[in-house]
This record gives C-alpha cells, sequence and structure tokens, in this order.
C-alpha cells in the first residue's frame, strides 16, 4: 500500500477508488465479526457492515483530528479540568 | 526516555522535564517511541521553525488518525454484527418456521434441503415452460386420465392452472358465459377423479 490510510480516508470523500481500498483494509475484521452469527446470514451482514463502514468513512471529519500541539492542549486542559474538579 | 537522547543538547531535556507528564500519554508515548518521530520533535525544539513545527504536526495527525479512526472502525463493525444478530433474531422469534430449522446431520436449512432433493430425485427442470397441462403432470395415472378428457376440457385445465386465470377470464377469453366455463371446469375434474378411482381399483385387483 503506497497512501497512508489518512490520506486514503481523506480522499474517500470525492473518489470512490479510495473508499473501495479503505473497505477492503478492513475485510479482515469484517470477516472475523461475520463468525459469530448463522451460515445463512453471512453473506447479508458482511453487505450490511460494507454499508455502514461507507457512511462511517464518509462522514468521517478527518480534519478534526488534533496535531501535536493541539494534542498537548487538550491535554493540559484536561489536567486543570481534573484538578479543579479535584 | 531521557537517556536515549544523553547526547542531545539541554534544550530537549528541559522540554522532556516540563512535558513529561504529558508525555506518559499513551499516543504521545507510542508516537515518539518511533525514532524518526522523535528527531522532528528534537528538530522543533532545537530549530523551532513553522516548518519543523507543521512537519511534527502533521506527522502526528496522521499518527494519531491512524489510530483513532482504526478503533472506530473495528468498533463500529463489532457493534453493528452484535446489532445485526440481535436484529435476525427477534425476526425469527417472531416469524417462526419450521423450514428454516437447521438439520442436525447436515449443514443446510430444512427448506434448502428439501429443495435439492426433490429435484436430485425428479431429474428434471424446476420450470416447465410447455402450455399444455399434460406435460406438468408427476403422476403416470392423471396423466393418463387426462388424455379421456376433451380438446375444450384440457385447454381450460390449461388456461385455468398453467395461466391461472379465473373461470370469468376465460369465459371472456373463449367467448363463452362464465356459468358454461364454471360447469365444464368441474365436468373435467369430476371425470379426472373418476378415470383415477377405476384406475387405483383397477390396479387394486392385478395386485
Amino acid at each position: 500500500m503506497n497512501e497512508s490510510l489518512y490520506t486514503l480516508v481523506k480522499q474517500s470523500k470525492t473518489d470512490n477508488n479510495s473508499l473501495e481500498i479503505v473497505i477492503e483494509l478492513f475485510s479482515a475484521k469484517i470477516d472475523r465479526s461475520l463468525q459469530q452469527t448463522k451460515q445463512q446470514y453471512r453473506e447479508d451482514l458482511s453487505q450490511e457492515l460494507k454499508i455502514k463502514l461507507l457512511d462511517c468513512i464518509r462522514n468521517y471529519e478527518v480534519e478534526n483530528t488534533p496535531g501535536y500541539f493541539e494534542m498537548l492542549d487538550i491535554l493540559e486542559e484536561k489536567d486543570i479540568q481534573y484538578y479543579q474538579g479535584g | 526516555m531521557k537517556d536515549l537522547f544523553s547526547s542531545s543538547s539541554t534544550n530537549v531535556e528541559n522540554y522532556l522535564n516540563k512535558f513529561e507528564k504529558h508525555l506518559q500519554n499513551p499516543v504521545i508515548k507510542s508516537f515518539l517511541e518511533i525514532p524518526d518521530n522523535m528527531d522532528l520533535l528534537v528538530e522543533v525544539i532545537e530549530n523551532p521553525t513553522n516548518l519543523s513545527k507543521k512537519k511534527l504536526d502533521d506527522t502526528f495527525r496522521e499518527y494519531y488518525f491512524t489510530i483513532r479512526f482504526t478503533n472506530y472502525l473495528s468498533q463500529t463493525i463489532y457493534f453493528n454484527a452484535i446489532n445485526y444478530d440481535k436484529k435476525v433474531n427477534l425476526y425469527l422469534e417472531r416469524n417462526k418456521s419450521i423450514l428454516d430449522c437447521q438439520l442436525k446431520d447436515r449443514y443446510v436449512p430444512l427448506l434448502d434441503y428439501l429443495a435439492s432433493k426433490e429435484w436430485q430425485e425428479e431429474g428434471q427442470e424446476v420450470y416447465i415452460t410447455s402450455s399444455n397441462i399434460a406435460d406438468h403432470l408427476t403422476s403416470y395415472s392423471l396423466y393418463k386420465a387426462i388424455q379421456f378428457l376433451t380438446e375444450n376440457q384440457r385447454q381450460l385445465l390449461n388456461l385455468t392452472y398453467i395461466y391461472g386465470l379465473n373461470d370469468s377470464e376465460i369465459a371472456v377469453y373463449l367467448n363463452k358465459s362464465q356459468q358454461a366455463v364454471s360447469r365444464s371446469h368441474k365436468k373435467a375434474l369430476k371425470k379426472l377423479k373418476n378415470s383415477l378411482k377405476t384406475d387405483r381399483e383397477g390396479r387394486g385387483r392385478n395386485e
């Protein structure tokens, strides 16, 4: 895989190929969760999960992920809240 | 972590001391355990330009995103799979069907098993496209009986049982009255019934 997950998900909003690759990346996890259901429903479940993933990937706010300095700020804030609360 | 960078300047050491608490955060800790990322941080501390800061920021964002997003999707898959199962079970609970039940010694539901077995034994197509009712019969006695019907009666049975028309529709089609169609329909069935009966009795005598 040349592209990172980050770029792929970003591209998925407009590019169906990237979307397909991301879903493919998670196919192992999907297959594993199929084990818990009965044989005759596995195909249906697999489809349902893929539809769900499609939604999740498309609607995920990639830009909301904090950068390094933002992360430090968040941790700092949490600390303050923690001390104030305590 | 400080030991790793004994060669680095006091700036870095000060920084690490200052933020030690935050550097214990699992995400930041694992991020900085990758040597390349640590180099980026050292670069920022030693030479805090916008470019180096942005590089560190972006690298971290990508790193954190991968963790967050993977976790998010894994959880989504896990919980949705469980919910789907619950939904299916609820549906089955409310719509019980014996044909759907799993057979003990086979891997298919009863319905599939019946279907496959039936066609194996018959050795014929599932759909017969013939419009002649004699081609649809599986009983030899009935096949013989149907040969005794008149052409009109056979046509009537074709229309009723193959094309699924009702008596009034057939009446329009054949340009007869509905009562006439109904009468000859009944007569045809009665004739078949009698033929089957005599056939059965005849066989009974022979045996």
